[in-house]
């Protein structure tokens, strides 16, 4: 049996009204990766959050290295060994790579950082030029430049919290050999995702929490995805792997005929025919040009040449607004950046869109918006107490119902949601590909972006797979098991398979 | 548990603003059987002097005849016809000296009124004795206390009822707005224990209005309430505006250019109660230029994508330039009497300016909060990206806020040049908006954008007023103004800072927790 680097035991956290953690126990080995699971909510980043020193805890031990030790500050934790890499970057985008690893340290010689960054970053098998400002490279390699920074600190503990949500299929691999070798070191990872996928490939062992009690520590042998989903939801979730789109009819109308579109830079000759009703998935990696596909059609970007017609009318969509009078929804992928407005209440996020096509002199009354909340909040089961709670202070995929109620409140005839489901929990995930399938059943057509191939094959009616900028094949449904295999095919060689 | 607190708040700060009210009523009396007899009025000023600060009855007298006197003689400069109570009173004398014997002259002239009011002796006639004097002394007084007290009551009845309204006591006074409540309330507490004929109201029959500190208040705080509803806005939108200084000068310049500028009739080249141009285009016209301006900024902004504060810095910069080129550098006054009541007049007793405040705030409270547009103020201010995906325009509403915040700066502009019947490129509507930006701060506008407070911004442009005038009417000396300004703003915005409200709900939080426990 290996040793425990870290023991938290009997781990309590009160908050105003609620308890946060209750009676948590969590062990990390040396040399292990181990899955901290549970949904939102489930009191995963408080129980870091204690261990990093942000929150204090009411009751409980926590040994590191068998001394007990009460971290009082992210810097303290730091300094005991103990580092963190958060799912935003926190990083200074105009200073250099070797700067951003070593600043704060002793060592600020240009000469001696920028040597040390390059060996430190080949150990990450990243060849970059360590002098050129941070902001050159991609969210991948930022990523990994955050890791290297803090496992420069001689940490024993690293953290990752969702390290993973803003890379593409082959950075997660690279992310993944670095963990191996880190492992291999000795060091103990933490590592929370949303991706039941990649828990398996890299874990060791898991431990899940549920509304801030512990369900208990497994080795990953021990339970499949199914059982582990169970155990997350706390109930028998058996129905979410068996939501397949409906057939479509036949001589169902003409929704979307996109004709060679094309913007320079971005993406070239698409072109796309959809029905009434028809679900179609779009596959590829990030930056592939899937989400510039789908802003063209939304107008969020003018395309320079090429046709657009919807429900058979050519239309000329210069900006959004011209899109969403035509009938056309986008749930974007950032929701962040481009969806939720933080301060706002959902009532009025929710509304926003209906008000926007109507104008800002033709107001909906305190009554219709009222009502108009309270519907969607019950049709999409949105958790929040009231309409009046600003929506920045709901979980991710309660946002997400709300960006999704949004649109769905304009009747739109064609939805494209951009990666709806990532970085929300397996629950609420479930849920919007259940209201997804539901409203292509009464005849809205949608576009359905993700990076989980495995999704996107079980919803879609039509698969169409981009690779650099371009649509490098189209497959039609029902799809069977060699589908996945098929279209990596497509994205890895390019080319038409069909 | 005492839900009813308010109520006895309520009725407590009633009941006092009844009695000063009451004793208003009574200073009034006074005045009015004084104005009765010689249907003169005093200045506010004269009045106090005499009746308020002097010590004892021979120099009370001695001040009242003198002003009595005064004002009969100045009333004669002009062209005010002595009363008709005066000529009877005097053709009585007049006849009841004939009756004695003596010579009479044919006909009163003002001379011989004056001479009669001043043989009269109006303080013993009207007054009489030293006693009323000293009733009217503590009248004064307790009108002061009374008003103020009730006043202050009053506002603690409504913060009680918004705490029992909103259950979240640690979100109130999270709230900015609470704090700035908070300081103008210990502001007036001040003035309450130092002066508190501060409070002190009267009434002016002359021109039918009221005056006082408080009415100054208000009335001083306009234009900048006034551009504070644009800039609110500006603000909630990410941005700021700096020319509403520069078009406040505009508009004065462009009014009285309009007003005066004939150079081919030699009639005009004098001041006077007249216009030259319909008075009509006197009020449009600035305000038209200035929206035009304001749309040129918004084009900035919206169109050009110019941080806001560069894209105001051009009109700043060049609007006091353009206010002289429009007056090849004059400085024009006129008499205009329409133009004056603008900024002088009076209004349902009170000065025009607070009227027409009123009437601009609810104006763009409806549009604001009626129609759609304050959402999307806010949504473009939070979050720009996802309001134009939302299908919103970010451009029109930049456009429109710009615009209407130069239009607003247009009628402060007319109100300032009314009240000083004159346009002055260089001072008019002098650092108007830092004035203006400090309202919207105070009032619990955060300058990163989003959520807005118009409301807040009242108060924020009250605060500001208030902090003024307790300087000046405390006589402090006009060089250290600005300095004690700053100093009572910066605490306010101390104490408004999000780390000591974070510690002061947490605080409130706490005992809250305390007593709840206590109670099980």
């Amino acid at each position: 049996m290996p040793e425990n680097i870290l023991e938290m035991r009997g781990i309590e956290i009160q908050f105003p009204g609620v308890k946060a953690l209750d009676k948590v126990d969590f062990f990390l080995r040396a040399g292990e990766v181990h899955a901290l699971l549970g949904e939102n909510g489930a009191g995963k980043s408080t129980l870091i959050k204690c261990l990093t020193g942000v929150n204090h805890k009411d009751a409980g031990t926590i040994l590191f290295d068998g001394k007990e030790i009460t971290p009082t500050s992210p810097q303290n934790a730091i300094d005991m060994g103990i580092s963190t890499v958060f799912q935003e970057i926190n990083l200074c985008p105009n200073l250099t790579v070797a700067e951003n690893i070593f600043v704060g340290r002793k060592e600020f010689k240009r000469k001696i950082i920028n040597a040390k960054a390059k060996e430190l970053m080949k150990r990450f098998h990243l060849d970059i030029d360590v002098t050129r400002p941070l902001s050159n490279y991609s969210t991948a390699v930022q990523q990994m430049v955050s890791i290297a920074r803090a496992v420069n600190i001689d940490s024993k503990i690293l953290i990752l919290d969702e390290p993973t949500s803003s890379l593409d299929e082959n950075e997660v691999q690279l992310l993944f050999n670095v963990m191996r070798d880190l492992k291999a070191e000795g060091m103990g990872i933490i590592f929370i995702t949303h991706f039941l996928d990649q828990i398996y490939a890299i874990s060791d062992r898991m431990t899940i929490l549920r509304n801030g009690h512990l369900v208990g520590t497994y080795n990953i042998d021990e339970i499949n995805k199914l059982q582990l989903v169970t155990l997350m939801v706390g109930k028998d979730m058996e129905n979410i792997f068996d939501m397949h789109p409906a057939d479509v009819d036949p001589d169902a109308p003409q929704m979307l005929n996109a004709d060679h579109l094309g913007a320079p830079g971005a993406v070239s000759d698409i072109s796309l025919t959809m029905k009434k009703g028809e679900l179609v998935g779009f596959a590829g990696l990030l930056g592939s040009g899937r989400t510039e596909t789908a802003e063209m059609i939304f107008g969020a970007n003018r395309p320079t040449s090429g046709k657009l017609s919807l429900k058979g009318k050519q239309v000329d969509v210069k900006k959004p607004f011209d899109a969403i009078m035509a009938g056309v929804a986008f749930c974007p992928e950032d929701r962040k950046r481009d969806g939720i407005v933080g301060d706002l209440s959902i009532r009025e996020n929710i509304m926003l869109a209906v008000q926007a096509k109507r104008g800002f002199l033709h107001p909906l009354s305190r009554a219709e918006q009222n009502e108009l909340a309270d519907k969607y909040i019950k049709a999409l089961s949105i958790a929040t107490p009231d309409a009046e709670k600003k929506i920045g202070e709901l979980s991710g995929g309660n946002q997400q119902k709300v960006i999704l109620a949004r649109w769905m409140a304009t009747q739109p005839d064609l939805l494209i949601l951009d990666e709806p489901t990532r970085g929300i929990d397996v629950g609420a995930k479930a849920e919007i590909q259940r209201l997804m399938l539901e409203m292509c059943k009464d005849g809205v057509s949608v576009i359905f972006i993700s990076s989980e191939l495995e999704e996107v094959i079980r919803c879609s009616n039509r698969i169409v797979i981009m690779r650099d900028g371009k649509k490098a094949g189209e497959l039609e449904g029902p799809f069977d098991g060699d589908t996945q295999s098929r279209i990596l095919q497509i994205i890895a060689e390019g080319g038409d398979a069909q | 548990m005492k839900k009813k607190a308010y109520l006895i708040f309520l009725v407590l700060g009633l009941a006092l603003l009844a009695v000063g009210v009451f004793f208003f009523g009574r200073i009034c009396a006074v005045k009015d059987s004084i104005y009765a007899n010689y249907s003169l009025s005093f200045s506010d000023a004269s009045f106090e002097k005499v009746f308020i600060n002097d010590n004892d009855e021979a120099t009370v007298a001695a001040d009242f005849d003198a002003a009595v006197l005064q004002t009969a003689i100045n009333s004669d400069d002009t062209t005010v016809e002595l009363s008709e109570q005066v000529v009877e009173a005097a053709e009585a004398t007049e006849a009841a000296e004939t009756a004695a014997g003596e010579a009479a002259p044919e006909e009163v002239t003002q001379e011989d009124a004056l001479e009669i009011i001043a043989d009269s002796a109006p303080y013993d006639t009207v007054i009489g004795s030293f006693s009323r004097v000293q009733s009217l002394r503590t009248a004064w007084k307790l009108q002061g206390i009374f008003i103020g007290g009730g006043l202050l009551l009053c506002l603690v009845a409504v913060a009680l009822v918004l705490r029992s309204r909103n259950l979240d006591f640690a979100a109130i006074m999270r709230s900015k707005i609470t704090w700035a409540v908070i300081a103008e309330i210990l502001i007036l507490i001040v003035c309450l224990i130092i002066r508190p004929e501060f409070f002190h109201i009267s009434y002016q029959p002359s021109n039918r209005m009221l005056y006082g500190n408080l009415i100054d208040i208000v009335n001083r705080s306009a234009e900048i309430t006034i551009i504070g509803m644009g800039m609110t806005m500006v603000i909630a939108l990410g941005g700021t505006d700096l020319s509403v200084g520069a078009l406040v000068a505009v508009s004065g310049a462009l009014a009285l250019k309009l007003m005066r500028w004939d150079p081919t009739n030699p009639l005009y080249q004098t001041p006077g109660d007249y216009t030259v141009y319909p008075f009509i285009l006197v009020l449009l016209v600035p305000l038209l230029v200035c929206l035009l301006m304001g749309a040129f900024n918004g084009v900035l902004v919206g169109q050009l994508k110019l941080q806001p504060i560069i894209a105001t810095l051009i009109l700043m910069v060049s609007g006091r330039g353009i206010a002289q080129i429009i007056t090849n550098g004059k400085q024009y006054t006129t008499m205009y009497s329409p133009f004056r009541v603008i900024g002088q007049g009076s209004c349902l007793f009170l000065p025009t300016p607070i009227v027409i405040t009123v009437v601009v705030v609810a104006a763009v409270m409806l549009f604001v909060r009626k129609t759609a547009f304050g959402t999307f103020v806010e949504s473009v201010g939070i979050n720009p990206s996802a309001s134009r995906l939302s299908g919103i325009n970010s451009k029109v509403v930049i456009l429109i806020v710009f615009a209407l915040t130069g239009f607003l700066a247009g009628i402060s502009g007319l109100i300032y040049s009314s009240r000083i019947m004159s346009n002055d490129s260089n001072n008019a509507g002098i650092n108007y908006e830092t004035d203006a930006i400090l309202s919207v701060v105070i009032g619990g506008t955060s300058m990163s954008g989003g959520k807005f407070s118009l409301t807040g911004t009242i108060v924020g442009s009250i605060i500001i007023r208030t902090i003024i005038t307790f300087v000046y009417y405390f006589g402090v000396s006009p060089d250290s103004t600005m300095a004690f300004k700053a100093l009572i703003i910066a605490v306010i915005i101390v104490l408004q800072s999000e780390p000591v409200r974070n510690w002061m709900a947490k605080r409130s939080q706490a005992r809250a927790m305390v007593k709840g426990g206590v109670a099980k």
